[in-house]
């Protein structure tokens, strides 16, 4: 550019400025550019500490890994044992059979209890702090009060039912009910948490909405269907994803009331409710077959992938968006 | 409305069943509470021995000589604080972005920051402990704090609230002139307070009483936190529930209080901003 003359350069030089701010303006103002910013921390930090371990526990998945050696790569090997596995099956009916158990149960009272506790009552504070009693307390002392209150003898389970004239049965020893008893814990363990959740969606609606239903002298079950429900509805999907994904996780529990990993694989009580990560547990850390346990994940992995698209696709027929 | 001062059959009722099953929620607690006090003969005796004969401190006293508990506050004070803030913020702009901006991929990206959320949490330690060794930040604030900010559970809880809000207020500031951020931040997050707030009380609590990582990423005693110190407690006094309990009962005070502040904020977010449905 050395034919331009001094005027010309700067002229030229301020149109490039003006041209650079011009879509620095444009991109601050973009959506899209926006969207990506906004995801971006959140993004990267799940891909560097979550994704890049599930993408490594995958590839060990093909291996012979048992965490100490160097792994040997054995294609579909695993998988083929798997299915071969007779506690996958045992595992997959008691994972199942679990979920069933806990989540409509855990939903429905949860969203009862939630509306209840959104009424003007006396005490409101006071009941509310009750229902969230069991997510503050420690998991140690859940486990020991749950077993002392299903204890077949002093429980106290069975001592109300004594009082009805049935006779308890050994909650925790016998193998028709001990799934039972760990339903029975679940439900009451998840309550508070999922009804503090829908308690803060039930914030979200608008006066509004109940005042114009009052003006047209609705019926309260009529505003409970028509108005709670369906401006509900996205908080009440966020819970039933989360209860079906951590149903389908379940652990702790099944752990603790069966003696914390003390009972032998061959035990009938642990047969009626190991669950999937039970048995990802055992191969993986009692065991030391890692590369097993991960074929293992993976399954579970797939399942849960299945049944949460199922529910986002379904929840087009029954969730409200604004 | 005319009948407020009038008690209404309906609440009583409803205030009836609430205490029945007020009752089998906070039974668990008081007996934690109550075994915190007893000797061991009574923690352990059947039929149960349902009051401490003596009330004393005996087992507080003993916890306290046992554990450092000053450093396990602090630890897990900073623990929980820095986990809990940089999730509300990363959590929250990330949420709004999915709930409502456009952009190309974004279901795809939403959907792989869900499948995490499907994965076992057991299936993944073993490689983000090796990470942490990598990058040399074990038993650091660094490998204990930085991996459990970015969270998929806390984006798909606030997106969810974000797309139940109304439009309207946003397309008015968008006329405005108003950056995204500004929309962001000064609509958007107000509108969701209660949101924010009970966000806030699980994860503090989820993260207060968090035992598999910070038990495997820490192992000075200097960095450990309640929970694994409650852990060391239980792996040494197994059977001695009078001591566990009353370390509980020290470790759960702190989430207790901050439960019955913050239900206190679980006001009507929308109702004030005098917008109609």
């Amino acid at each position: 550019m050395a034919n331009l003359t001094g005027k010309q350069n700067k002229r030229c030089l301020q149109k490039t400025w003006n041209c650079a701010r011009y879509r620095l303006k444009q991109l601050h103002d973009s959506e899209k550019v926006n969207g990506y910013l906004f995801i971006a921390p959140l993004t990267i930090g799940v891909v560097v500490f979550s994704i890049l371990p599930i993408l490594f526990a995958f590839a060990m998945s093909f291996t012979d890994w048992n965490s100490l050696s160097t792994p040997q790569i054995t294609a579909f090997a695993n998988y083929s044992k798997l299915l071969a596995d007779p506690n996958l099956k045992i595992e997959l009916r008691n994972t199942f059979f679990y979920a069933l158990g806990t989540v409509p149960v855990t939903l429905i009272l949860a969203v009862l209890i939630a509306n209840a506790l959104n009424q003007k009552i006396p005490c409101r504070g006071l009941f509310r702090t009750i229902y969230f009693l069991p997510v503050v307390t420690m998991q140690v002392a859940v486990a020991m009060v749950w077993r002392w209150l299903l204890n077949s003898q002093f429980g106290i389970v069975n001592q109300i039912l004594g009082f009805f004239g049935i006779e308890g049965p050994m909650w925790l020893g016998d193998t028709r009910f001990i799934m039972f008893a760990v339903i029975i814990v679940t439900v009451w363990n998840k309550l508070g948490y999922n009804t503090i959740i829908l308690l803060a969606g039930l914030q979200g609606i608008s006066d509004s909405y109940y005042e114009a239903a009052d003006i047209e002298g609705a019926s309260s079950w009529k505003k409970f269907t028509k108005i709670t429900l369906p401006l509900l509805s996205p908080s009440i999907f966020f819970v039933s994803i989360t209860l079906t994904m951590d149903a389908l996780k379940a652990f702790d529990i099944i752990y603790v009331f069966t003696g914390s990993g003390a009972d032998s694989s061959s035990s009938p009580m642990l047969k009626a409710v190991r669950t999937m990560v039970y048995g990802i547990y055992e191969n993986g850390f009692i065991n030391m077959k890692m590369g097993y346990a991960c074929a293992e994940a993976v399954i579970l992995f797939a399942i849960i992938m299945a049944i949460t698209a199922f529910q986002f696709y379904m929840q087009k027929k029954w969730v409200y968006y604004d | 409305m005319k009948r407020k001062h009038k008690i209404e059959p309906g609440k009583v009722l409803l205030v009836l069943l609430l205490s029945l099953g007020g009752v089998v929620m906070i039974f668990p607690f008081i007996w934690m509470v109550l075994t915190s006090f007893k000797t061991f003969a009574e923690s352990v005796a059947l039929p149960i021995v349902w009051f401490p004969k003596e009330w004393n401190f005996n087992n507080y006293a003993q916890v306290l000589e046992k554990l450092d508990f000053i450093t396990y506050y602090k630890n897990t004070i900073i623990y929980t604080g820095v986990v809990l803030f940089g999730q509300l913020f990363l959590c929250s702009l990330a949420g709004y972005s999915f709930a409502r901006l456009k952009f190309r991929f974004k279901n795809l990206i939403f959907f792989l920051i869900l499948a995490v959320l499907m994965v076992p949490p057991q299936m993944t330690l073993i490689p983000r402990y090796q990470m942490m060794n990598y990058l040399g930040w074990v038993d650091t604030y660094k490998g204990l704090i930085i991996p459990m900010i970015p969270s998929a559970y806390g984006t798909f809880f606030l997106r969810q609230f974000f797309m139940t809000l109304p439009r309207e207020l946003e397309d008015s500031a968008k006329i405005d002139g108003c950056s995204y951020f500004r929309i962001y931040w000064n609509i958007m997050l107000p509108l969701c307070t209660s949101a924010l707030v009970a966000y806030g009380i699980i994860t503090a609590i989820a993260t207060w009483n968090d035992l598999l990582w910070p038990l495997i990423v820490t192992n000075s005693n200097s960095m450990r936190v309640l929970s694994v110190a409650m852990a060391c407690l239980q792996g040494q006094n197994g059977t001695k529930y009078q001591l566990l309990m009353a370390a509980s009962v020290l470790s759960t005070i702190p989430t207790l209080v901050a439960f019955i502040i913050g239900q206190k904020h679980f006001i009507k977010g929308i109702a004030l901003t005098g917008i109609k449905g």
